[in-house]
């Protein structure tokens, strides 16, 4: 597997390092109650195809990104840096 | 403080020369990573211009005149290596001397690094071409399309050299260098020598692939 960096392009799947899900990017407010807190913190789909993901390019750039893709075929259909997509 | 003399990390590992191949330490005097502001770039870009006639470089690219080289690092950083930084006022840019954290190491061919298409494939002889031959060892060791078309001088690229983190530059006459953390200066050293004289095993066998 391949992943497109939006900074260096297409780099090996060993560059990279997954956080989980994408879910991450969507904090909820601090009184937003224990529900909301427990989906934000636990609570993943695991979806066989399409998922949104956290990745690290750690062995590259460094950046922070996140990855459409699926996971039962292995294509990846969006990348883009983690900080445009949590606004 | 005791004034003490700088000491290179390769000091006792470089220069190594096998097979027309050599391996050299760059050792620049200086490293210093500059972080322009968000929206302080041209102000960056306009310092840089002025002391050393170079352009902020974007992602993958890598600038260099004479003994100046200014190579972009992430998103939020180039590296200048080389000189000393030029004065950046602290609204612009943070400048840190990172010159301890990194080696620098050349990897050249046999004189003259003609470039000829580079498409993976010939017989021994071009081979002996020094860019072809540099591209052929460092494949072993880093996951990148090397190929000139791809990789061309004056492109940059951070990615793993046998497993360590390490960067990646064409220069214009073919060779590449190499920017290695100087905690791992040593393995980095072994890896490039193995590799070279896997080369040159495989090429004395008659090997006509990578």
């Amino acid at each position: 597997m391949r992943i497109p960096c939006p900074f260096c392009g297409d780099r090996d799947l060993r560059e990279f390092h997954v956080m989980g899900g994408a879910e991450w990017l969507a904090r909820p407010a601090p009184n937003a109650g224990a529900a909301a807190w427990d989906a934000y913190l636990h609570q993943r789909a695991n979806p066989a195809g399409r998922t949104r993901e956290l990745w690290l390019h750690e062995a590259g750039c460094g950046a922070w990104l996140m990855v459409e893709r699926d996971t039962v075929t292995h294509a990846v259909h969006a990348v883009v840096p983690a900080r445009g997509a949590a606004s | 403080m005791a004034d003490l003399a700088a000491v290179s990390v390769f000091e006792t590992l470089l220069p190594i020369e096998r097979g027309g191949l050599r391996l050299t330490d760059v050792a620049p005097r200086r490293i210093t990573r500059i972080s322009p502001r968000r929206g302080r770039e041209a102000a960056v870009e306009t310092a840089l211009k002025k002391a050393f006639s170079v352009s902020l470089p974007g992602p993958g690219q890598a600038f260099a005149s004479g003994a100046v080289r200014l190579w972009w690092h992430d998103e939020g950083g180039v590296l200048l290596i080389g000189p000393d930084a030029p004065p950046l006022a602290a609204a612009d840019a943070i400048a840190v001397d990172v010159s301890d954290a990194w080696g620098l190491i050349r990897l050249a061919g046999p004189a003259g690094n003609r470039e000829d298409g580079g498409n993976g494939r010939g017989n021994g002889s071009e081979y002996r071409d020094g860019a072809r031959a540099v591209q052929a060892v460092l494949s072993r060791l880093a996951p990148l399309d090397l190929r000139p078309h791809a990789f061309a001088p004056g492109h940059t690229a951070r990615s793993l050299l046998h497993n360590i983190p390490a960067q990646f530059t064409r220069c214009a006459d073919g060779a590449f260098e190499i920017l290695v953390p100087r905690s791992m200066a040593g393995s980095a050293v072994a890896a490039l020598s193995d590799a070279i004289g896997r080369w040159l095993a495989r090429m004395e066998m008659g090997s006509t692939s990578f």
